[in-house]
């Protein structure tokens, strides 16, 4: 089923219902926002047993912090991502049992069915990725891989607008170099003598 | 071979980062069932040491990754339709039955559970917890093992209304509150009722003791916590043997109920 859209009065007509003791109120947000909410954490984490723990820790924690929501600031969905974010990081803090890193790039992989020539790139990039400092790396996956603007991914971020853009253009030059050391490379290995 | 366009490959690759995901059956109504207590949970504040409560609804509800299992649990016991044609039948049953236990608690009032038909005997506390994975639900064995970040659920069996304090004490003597500082609510007597809040396992390993308190009035946490260690000092320092005494704890009229785990693999 769809999730129903709502307009942003309508939200905020719900969030002040919900701040005025109606619970229920905070169930179609709840609908509208699960899903992108728990792709969002998918993305940000990959931890499939884990993705739907913090979405319902995360919208837990929004209704409870409900009143500190400001929605001149910034919407209500890049208030919750913002929540679930921290939520991701608490996560990846703590040490995993079963996860690795490794698993995290079958995923990506497995996810994606990225075509065979393509491949060894992509892990290529997966590793770089993970190599770049965290900042770079969230802001990547936020702006390029969930397509938030600049603006949204700085209050996701919690930094400034020109902070996100820095890094985006750090991380993209980073993984361009990848690219281009992957294409340097098969470019050698077929080169004839 | 063309070698491709720098620019496409690392689209393609963003792309290929975003994962979608489509929520659990259920998934908004479990969140929705994790809001109602936001109050209690908040009088129960995370432990600073050892394992940690979370936050769950009281009575029937399970929070977080117990619900789906909870939920499963709860249609498993449900009688099935064709069932309900008995129904009329036991009607007849149940309506003598509640004559025989009127007379009963007239006779002896006070000492029965209110949840289903069973009671339970006397001055009778038990607790026992589920371990949930989020899909399955199960009843955990005394003496189990788990591992750090593992969740349980308590849950209760008592014969009388009380005030129950859950703590736990692992064999470096660390005890942990699990119900908060203050004296909450009392608790209703019933079978298999859940307590409002999981529990979070941390990493310390070895045997961990889960010691219930049931009083009449609010007991002081703290006061119960030092005399909690108190008999685990005077136990060896050890948690196995371990068996607090009401009287010893300096709550005559206090029931005590214990279980055991083992944490990080280890062994009891």
């Amino acid at each position: 089923m769809p999730a129903m859209e709502l307009t942003r009065s309508q939200e905020e007509a719900l969030i002040a219902r919900a701040l005025a003791g109606d619970t229920q109120a905070f169930g179609p947000l709840v609908e509208r926002y699960q899903k992108p909410l728990l792709s969002f954490i998918h993305t940000l984490l990959r931890k499939p047993d884990r993705v739907e723990d913090i979405g319902q820790e995360t919208f837990i924690k929004a209704f409870r912090a409900l009143a500190t929501h400001d929605p001149a600031r910034a919407a209500f969905s890049t208030w919750l991502f913002a929540i679930a974010r921290n939520g991701c990081i608490d996560e990846l803090r703590r040490p995993s049992l079963v996860r690795s890193g490794l698993q995290g790039l079958e995923d990506a992989q497995a996810a994606s069915y990225p075509p065979r020539d393509k491949e060894a790139v992509f892990i290529r990039l997966e590793r770089a990725l993970d190599a770049l400092p965290r900042e770079q790396r969230e802001t990547f996956t936020l702006v390029c891989a969930q397509g938030l603007t600049l603006e949204e991914a700085a209050i996701v971020l919690g930094c400034p607008t020109g902070t996100v853009k820095s890094r985006l253009n750090r991380a993209r030059e980073a993984l361009r170099r990848t690219v281009l050391g992957q294409e340097a490379e098969a470019g050698g290995k077929n080169a004839k003598p | 071979m063309q070698n491709p366009d720098p620019e496409n490959l690392l689209e393609a690759f963003a792309a290929s980062r975003k994962l979608d995901w489509n929520p659990s059956q259920g998934f908004a109504r479990r969140v929705m069932s994790g809001l109602a207590p936001a109050a209690e949970a908040e009088t129960a504040p995370t432990a600073a040491r050892g394992s940690r409560p979370l936050p769950g609804s009281f009575g029937v509800t399970v929070p977080g990754p117990l619900a789906a299992g909870w939920e499963r649990l709860c249609r498993l016991l449900s009688p099935p339709i064709g069932l309900r044609n008995l129904g009329v039948s036991l009607a007849c049953l149940a309506l003598a039955a509640g004559i025989l236990v009127w007379r009963a608690e007239r006779i002896d009032p006070g000492q029965r559970s209110d949840s289903g038909p069973t009671r339970i005997k006397g001055e009778e506390f038990r607790i026992a917890f589920l371990a949930g994975n989020g899909v399955a639900l199960r009843e955990v064995g005394e003496g189990e093992a788990f591992q750090a970040g593992d969740k349980l659920q308590p849950l209760y069996s008592s014969a009388r209304a009380g005030y129950i304090s859950l703590f736990s004490i692992d064999n470096a003597g660390t005890v942990s509150s699990y119900s908060g500082e203050g004296p909450g609510a009392a608790s209703p007597p019933g079978q298999g009722r859940s307590l409002p809040f999981a529990v979070e396992l941390d990493d310390s390993r070895g045997a961990e003791l889960f010691i219930a308190v049931r009083t009449s009035t609010p007991a002081d946490h703290r006061v119960l916590e030092g005399e909690l260690r108190r008999a685990w000092e005077e136990n060896g320092r050890r948690v196995s043997g371990l068996s607090p005494r009401p009287a010893r704890i300096g709550l005559p009229e206090a029931r005590i109920a214990t279980f055991r785990i083992a944490k990080g693999g280890g062994t009891l």
